[in-house]
């Protein structure tokens, strides 16, 4: 029997990963085309393209919107695989915790990226 | 039991790893995670380079100049293979969790493995002609 005192079926983090695949999928559709594939002739990560990208709000919304989607999602994974493994319900609790202050850490990290771009 | 028979009865013929016995299904899920984790801390890698902003352009221009050089696109190509790996056959875990194509799970699979197959051959492509020209 797994432990598991807290009785946590866990159907928000399921859901939650199942919402952001599919945000994902467009998200970085969207992003990897515009930084890689949109005019395969000149430099698309040059300083001035990207500026004129992350100024534009739809693909700023883009951007932040696939940040903090994948930080979700890549976090919420590694729980997954490291739950497979560690049963404690402690260690458990000691992951969420050191998960949950990495992921909004990360998410702050990603958003103060841009700032050169938009005068923060 | 001897160690040779031992790993006989692992991975052996009559062995549920040996390969041609595995489930399909549990090679993408194999094949779902392992790229998962890569792709996972590639983002903090991508947050620590983005960061480059912050030291002006000509930081950038310089960190650029090593991401865009050939072993770089190289390695873009080889994530970008992972995260098409991890999204196609992401994507048939959604459609199965919410019913979709349960009773032909196999079929999905193989259509969304395909579809990913175009996709890494179009990323080849993309790689390709930025390292030839």
């Amino acid at each position: 029997m797994m432990n598991n005192p807290g009785k946590k079926k866990g159907t928000w983090a399921w859901l939650l990963q199942r919402i952001t695949a599919v945000l994902i999928l467009v998200f970085l559709g969207i992003h990897i085309y515009l930084t890689h594939f949109a005019n395969l002739d000149i430099e698309l990560l040059d300083w001035n393209n990207v500026e004129e990208r992350v100024q534009a709000l739809p693909i700023l919304i883009v951007d932040y919107g696939l940040l903090i989607t994948a930080i979700f999602h890549g976090l919420n994974g590694l729980r997954m695989v490291a739950f497979d493994f560690i049963l404690t319900n402690g260690r458990r609790r000691a992951i969420d915790v050191f998960l949950w202050i990495l992921g909004i850490a990360s998410i702050f990290w990603g958003l103060a990226i841009f700032g050169p771009f938009l005068g923060f | 039991m001897k160690l040779s028979s031992k790993l006989k009865w692992l991975f052996g013929k009559n062995s549920d790893l040996y390969p041609m016995n595995m489930p399909s299904g549990m090679w993408f899920w194999a094949a779902r995670r392992i790229t998962g984790v890569i792709v996972a801390l590639y983002l903090f890698a991508h947050l620590y380079i983005l960061s480059t902003f912050w030291s002006g352009t000509s930081a950038w221009g310089g960190m650029m100049d090593v991401m865009t050089s050939d072993l770089f696109v190289f390695l873009d190509f080889l994530l970008l293979g992972a995260v098409i790996a991890h999204a196609v056959t992401g994507i048939a875990v959604v459609f199965f969790d919410f019913g979709v194509g349960v009773r032909k799970h196999k079929l999905v699979y193989w259509v969304l493995v395909a579809i990913g197959v175009l996709l890494v051959i179009g990323a080849g492509y993309g790689a390709w002609y930025l390292i030839t020209n």
